[in-house]
């Protein structure tokens, strides 16, 4: 029997597998990498049973990683994660973070990753190789203000992952810009009524 | 159109699918790869590891992923360095660094650096691998430490050849040294040996000649080169030295001052003298000295006594019985005054006759021609006949003089009576003269195995430590007894120790200043006289 938890989960899967839009299978597979880090091989059984237990049966193993998933798949894992592991929203930050250490497709990628201004031309191509929808624009880039600005158009599952892509974004700019000190911040978002997500990258 | 699309979605999913068999691919071969490699960005942050990286350093890829390459090594600025000398020389570079792990070790690596580049030749990273190089920097060091170890001690043997070199320099000096002086020694010595006016001759430890001295060829008209490295047996043979070596025997016996006539003009006196090292013996020496002169003088010096002392004789017993006369009242009263006087004449007068006899008996002594009655006799007879003659001396002197007699009676024994009462004599006079009012003379015989034993002991004023050593010597006297009497010859126990060995017998005596000494001398109990009897 599911409890009220269980129940408004199983809901807010339904209600994400509804949404349109494919994502690649690294993504996945990126969360099963962190998940096993931080809670081992049994916590990512138990992320896996869970999505069987609401109706989304999952095994990462099978997850191939050029292969195209339902984003709300990637939403959920996420969430389940979460909701299985008490996670805060720094834990989710930081598995967005770390998602780039580990994932293939960032290491093909890596050639764009070599400096702030080139990584962030190739920002909307990167984002194209990830995603089915939805885009990613350059917007503003300052080397000498030290800050750049990147905008998420068309994206709007939950708002767990505005904190999973501030870590994301943030660890690509740290692979290119050097300094002790670089931080994100979200400007605007959609769930506020903004019509995108904007994020503001500054280094010191 | 659908036919196109389904034609690209095919070939789509041929690619992704050839691409994620490459990712296997590149996943596996990194996971098998033993070398540690990570692959840094231009911006020098590490974005990829394998599994051998997590195995040396011990960081997985969230912990080290996004991180700069300095966060890897000791050397900060290292890595930039090496990053800066691949592009320029546009190879890989290999350079030792210190790697630091999770786990807090530091890790002698080499690091293997190749830039990356894309397909338009823009540079986007550099691989790395490292070359863990502890075993062998181990290896190194202790090969260093024990390089280090053995030039140290090579330099310690070396300084020790160095000093063992100058030490064996000096002790070379100081053999030469050794040598030039014992040359210089060795030439005193051959110079010494040469200009002895004694004669000398060496003999090794097998009684062969090593060494004549030109002394010894003047003394025996010989030739030294003829006679060296000989056995003394054969020298035996030569006429020259055929008494020399009869008198040294075939292992050549100890001789002290032994007189020897070569010939009519020559007489030397001989003595052996061993030379030994520690224990061993080395050989021995034989020194001839010449005494022809003072054997001549000495014989003239005894004729001229033996002259002086029968001219002396004849008239002092003249004296004598004049003298005694005058006492008996033959030749007409005296007055008590004249008597004191010619008393003190006859006592003088008849210590001269008594110094003359002595002087005479020493004579004959000294030419052998001493004892000249042999008798089988008494001992015992013969010491009682002295000691009886003292009695009457010793009552006036206030000694108790006894004679202990053996309980059985004592064999006889072939002596000179006459002497053999002067030796007693003599010594029983000292006896009775030397010791103090009250004390005592005692006299005892005892047989021993083949001899008898006299033995005279007294309680008197004893000899001299330091004198005991003359006693039997010609004119000797003690200073003790000088002080007590200033009569005496100094003859008495030479005459009587001459006449004992003329018997074959032995004496000697056994004394402590103040306290008295005992006089013990043997005969044999034998049929023959010695050698000084038969040629008396």
């Amino acid at each position: 029997m599911m409890n009220q938890k269980d129940t408004s989960l199983k809901k807010e899967a339904d209600r994400l597998m509804q949404i349109k839009g494919n994502s690649r299978g690294e993504i996945l597979r990126t969360h099963a990498v962190y998940i096993s880090y931080r809670k081992g091989e049994e916590g990512v059984r138990l992320v896996e049973k869970k999505m069987e237990e609401l109706g989304y049966p999952l095994k990462f193993k099978g997850i191939r990683p050029l292969g195209w998933y339902p984003e709300a798949l990637s939403v959920l894992v996420v969430l389940v994660a979460k909701e299985i592991f008490k996670w805060e929203d720094s834990d989710i930050f930081d598995m967005g973070n770390s998602a780039p250490k580990y994932s293939f497709i960032v290491k093909l990628l890596m050639k764009y990753f070599i400096s702030p201004r080139r990584c962030f031309e190739e920002s909307s191509n990167y984002w194209r190789k990830h995603f089915d929808f939805g885009e990613v624009e350059a917007s503003e880039l300052s080397e000498k203000e030290k800050y750049l600005v990147v905008r998420v158009k068309g994206y709007k599952f939950h708002p767990i992952i505005c904190n999973f892509h501030a870590g994301y974004f943030l660890r690509i700019a740290q692979f290119v810009i050097k300094s002790e000190k670089t931080t994100i911040q979200e400007t605007r978002c959609v769930y506020k009524g903004d019509p995108y997500h904007e994020y503001v990258i500054r280094w010191e | 159109m659908p036919e196109k699309r389904l034609s690209l979605e095919l070939e789509y999913q041929k690619t992704r699918e050839d691409l994620e068999s490459l990712e296997r691919y590149i996943e596996e071969f990194s996971e098998f790869l033993p070398l540690p490699v990570f692959i840094v960005n231009p911006a020098d942050v590490i974005i990829g590891i394998n599994r051998a990286f997590q195995d040396l350093t011990r960081y997985n890829e969230m912990e080290i992923v996004g991180k700069e390459t300095n966060f890897l090594f000791l050397e900060k600025r290292k890595v930039k360095t090496l990053e800066e000398e691949i592009l320029s020389k546009k190879k890989r570079i290999i350079r030792e660094m210190t790697l630091l792990t999770k786990d807090g070790k530091k890790i002698p690596v080499n690091v293997s650096g190749q830039f990356r580049r894309d397909e338009e030749g823009n540079l986007i990273g550099y691989f790395f691998a490292l070359f863990n190089i502890s075993a062998l920097k181990k290896f190194q060091e202790e090969l260093e430490k024990k390089v280090r170890e053995k030039t140290k001690e090579l330099v310690g043997k070396t300084k020790g050849l160095e000093a063992s070199g100058k030490a064996l320099l000096n002790i070379l000096e100081d053999i030469k040294e050794a040598l030039s002086k014992t040359e210089e020694e060795k030439n005193k010595t051959q110079a010494i040996i040469t200009n002895f006016t004694d004669g000398l001759f060496l003999f090794d430890e097998k009684s062969n000649l090593l060494l004549v001295n030109p002394q010894a060829e003047v003394f025996f008209k010989i030739g030294a080169k003829d006679l060296i490295n000989r056995p003394i047996l054969e020298l035996s043979n030569i006429p020259a030295l055929a008494s020399l070596a009869k008198l040294l025997g075939p292992e050549i016996k100890g001789i002290f001052r032994k007189e020897f006539q070569t010939k009519e003009d020559l007489v030397l006196e001989v003595s052996t003298i061993p030379i030994m090292r520690k224990e061993e013996k080395l050989g021995t020496l034989v020194i001839l000295h010449d005494v022809t002169r003072e054997k001549r003088i000495e014989r003239m010096k005894t004729e001229f006594v033996s002259i002086a002392a029968h001219q002396l004789r004849t008239p002092l017993s003249a004296i004598k019985w004049t003298l005694r006369m005058l006492l008996d009242g033959d030749l007409g009263e005296t007055t008590k005054e004249q008597r004191n006087f010619i008393e003190k004449t006859y006592g003088s007068n008849e210590r001269m006759i008594t110094l003359i006899n002595d002087l005479l008996n020493v004579n004959r002594i000294e030419e052998g021609r001493y004892l000249y009655k042999p008798s089988r006799a008494d001992i015992e007879v013969v010491t009682q006949f002295v000691v009886n003659s003292y009695k009457e001396e010793s009552k006036k002197r206030g000694i108790k003089i006894d004679f202990k007699k053996p309980k059985k009676k004592m064999p006889l024994v072939s002596i000179d009576v006459e002497k053999m009462r002067l030796a007693v004599q003599n010594i029983l006079d000292n006896a009775v003269r030397y010791t103090p009012v009250g004390g005592k003379v005692t006299v005892s015989l005892k047989r021993a195995k083949e001899e008898i034993e006299i033995s005279i002991k007294d309680t008197g004023v004893g000899i001299p430590k330091d004198q005991k050593a003359r006693v039997f010597t010609k004119f000797f006297r003690a200073a003790n007894v000088m002080r007590m009497e200033t009569e005496g010859s100094g003859l008495g126990l030479f005459i009587a120790k001459n006449i004992i060995e003329a018997h074959g017998g032995k004496i000697w005596f056994e004394s402590e200043e103040n306290k008295g000494s005992t006089f013990h001398f043997t005969l044999p109990i034998k049929e023959e006289f010695g050698e000084f009897l038969k040629t008396g």
